[in-house]
């Protein structure tokens, strides 16, 4: 057993050897070593944190921000795992028509279609832990003897199925990456540039630093990028020593069309008829060996024939005296709401005392919306340095009140439908016309789009095998190769593509 | 419009939208720590509020003789108007927003995506609360 390696401590000068070099350990390089193991490659893991997050490093995760604000902190983790050591486990596959090139939607559409990525779900599901591949919403309420809210059958929306499980990727494979006598796991180890061989069409070393002030190179026959959205890019525009504009930026896209996902609280709807708080949109359920929960979706009719995004909206129970008793038991509430719990002492004390079961009247909406791919959003690198002397990326997006009056628009026709299906009323809650569009929004956390995919070198910066175009032996992997994200969670689908990817390599390199 | 003829309308238009003050009841409990609505008020303070809206859109229809002679015009409504029967009016009720749901006449209030003829009512409730508030001040001054 190898263990872990300490970049700080390889002797300066030292050029390691690989098959192939994986530069980041988050889902996405993880997921392409283990589809590598048992193969006889010779892999070696690069990862720029250590075991676990260290303030001292948090300096090497700076990010200039230009244009909308945008917290940065939390979206990435410098440590093996990667931002897979804190989610949620959400996750959703993309559907048939993300695939497509959407009239509606513009620099959409994949070079494959879902069909090609089926077999990596599946595979991905079982890496996951999050059990049988299997999305059906009409199977799920019948399996699990909830009803569907009533909208399905509507044709404007409808009931998708989220699985769910925080699948910790570095966890789950410390043992059999450090243990496997073919794969090299290195902490600490900051690539600082990817420099081509001498005819210029393929990467030949990766030069790397460390915070202990030392350097080494690495010398591979395949290198992939899997740093995540905004790092992937912000190294391949560093890596300008024969290529001024940077790796695979011939067509000056890299870094371009960066997207996000919209989350924003908006939205309260109370059903004509009463709420089973175990529901199946307002608790998890386990089926088929994992647990799900629903969420409504737009329909793709509903979007096409109304210009909108890919548009989810989660579920929240609404419980009167919830909030109100939490306050009192914290000796925090406040006058005005003392009178509610005056009102219907004998349910607010239960719930207040007890812990009881309050009733639940309705549901507010988390809503997730696509940010569609704009080539103005996007990743570039800043005149500011960081400690290791390489340039800071800068990302830099406006959110236009074209989204807000989207989403806005999808709230107008929800309440519509819930209305005009005897469903309830809703209430929206977006403004029109806002000084700030969509102002107390939040994000996915989800950077995407960066280094996207496309048959063409004109139109992305990876082809379908996730390649750069230009270079020979360099891949990228996670969601900076995504042309376009959906409504749906990446990380599922950063798993699919990273062992689709794998599959590749093993195909060119054994 | 004779006053009687009013009060009814007022009346079973009250005892209709008991139907489905609950659920907006019910959507001003919301109780996410940034909208703290009123969850105190009553369901009829609550319809006010959405009628008060309305009203404050479309002024020309603020007086209690206009909204009660657009609500009757509505055919099932007028219908459930002739009838002393509460369920009648109810079902009359439900039957003429569900069409208007259908055909899209509908009005956000309040955020609120309502009927036309829902609206309307609140409206007649917000003219109703607005007007005993006046008899009660004017009863407390002696």
């Amino acid at each position: 057993m190898r263990g872990f390696l300490d970049s700080r401590r390889v002797p300066e000068g030292t050029e390691i050897s690989a098959d192939v070099a994986i530069i980041g350990a988050g889902a996405a390089g993880l997921t392409v070593a283990q589809g590598l193991l048992g193969l006889g490659l010779k892999v070696a893991v690069f990862e720029a944190g250590g075991l676990n997050p260290r303030k001292e490093d948090n300096a090497l995760l700076d990010v200039d921000v230009q244009g909308d604000e945008y917290h940065v902190v939390g979206t990435r983790l410098r440590y093996y795992g990667g931002t897979t050591n804190h989610w949620g486990g959400q996750c959703f596959p993309l559907e048939a028509k993300d695939f497509e090139r959407l009239p509606w939607i513009p620099h959409s559409g994949w070079p494959y279609g879902l069909d090609t990525l089926i077999p990596y779900y599946r595979r991905a599901h079982e890496i996951m832990g999050l059990g049988e591949f299997d999305y059906d919403a009409q199977a799920a309420s019948a399996t699990t003897g909830k009803p569907l809210f009533g909208l399905d059958g509507g044709g404007a929306f409808r009931t998708v199925i989220g699985r769910y499980n925080p699948h910790r990727f570095g966890l789950a494979l410390d043992d059999v990456l450090t243990q496997d006598g073919d794969t090299d796991v290195y902490l600490f180890a900051d690539l600082s540039e990817l420099v081509l061989d001498e005819g210029g069409n393929a990467v030949s070393t990766g030069r790397f630093l460390t915070t202990a002030s030392t350097s080494f190179t690495v010398r591979a026959r395949y290198f992939v990028l899997a740093a995540g959205g905004i790092e992937n890019a912000r190294l391949l525009l560093t890596s300008n020593r024969q290529r001024p504009a940077g790796l695979g930026n011939g067509s000056d896209l890299v870094g371009r069309f960066f997207q996000e996902h919209i989350w924003y609280e908006s939205g309260q709807v109370v059903p004509s008829r009463s709420l089973d708080r175990e529901g199946l949109y307002l608790e998890h359920h386990v089926i088929g060996g994992g647990r799900i929960r629903a969420s409504i979706a737009a329909t793709r009719e509903l979007e096409e024939a109304h210009g909108l995004p890919g548009f989810r909206a989660d579920l929240r129970g609404m419980f009167p005296y919830s909030l109100a008793a939490a306050d009192l038991r914290a000796g925090t509430i406040r006058a005005e709401d003392m009178a509610l719990l005056v009102a219907d002492p004998g349910t607010a004390f239960a719930a207040a005392l007890c812990g009881g079961e309050p009733p639940l009247v309705g549901f507010t909406l988390a809503n997730y919306f696509q940010m569609p791919p704009d080539p103005d959003h996007r990743v570039r690198l800043s005149e500011r340095r960081d400690i290791l002397g390489r340039p800071l990326p800068v990302v830099d997006f406006r959110i236009g009140s074209d989204l807000h009056d989207s989403l806005r628009r999808a709230h107008v026709l929800l309440a519509t439908e819930i209305a005009k299906l005897g469903l309830g009323r809703m209430r929206v809650e977006l403004p029109e016309a806002p000084e700030t569009p969509l102002e107390e929004r939040y994000y996915g956390a989800h950077h995407i789009g960066t280094t996207r995919m496309a048959a063409s070198p004109r139109e992305g910066v990876v082809d379908a095998d996730a390649r750069v175009h230009e270079v020979a032996n360099l891949y990228v992997a996670g969601s900076a190769i995504f042309p376009t994200c959906g409504w749906q969670n990446p990380t599922l689908t950063i798993a699919a593509t990273s062992l689709k990817l794998a599959e590749h390599l093993k195909s060119v390199a054994t | 419009m004779a006053e009687r003829t009013l009060k009814r309308r007022l009346f079973l238009g009250a005892l209709s939208a008991l139907m489905w003050a609950p659920l907006l009841y019910g959507g001003y409990g919301a109780l996410s720590g940034i909208r703290r609505c009123s969850w105190a008020e009553g369901a009829e303070d609550a319809l006010a509020r959405i009628g008060n809206v309305y009203l404050a859109e479309f002024p020309e229809e603020a007086a209690p003789g206009k909204l009660g002679a657009l609500l009757a015009g509505v055919p099932s409504l007028a219908a459930g108007f002739r009838s002393d029967a509460a369920a009648l009016a109810r079902s009359a009720f439900t039957e003429a927003c569900a069409r208007e749901l259908r055909c899209g006449d509908t009005v956000l209030c309040d955020g609120w995506l309502l009927a036309r003829s829902e609206a309307r009512l609140c409206g007649l409730i917000a003219l109703q609360v607005a007007e005993r508030g006046v008899s009660d001040a004017a009863l407390r001054s002696g």
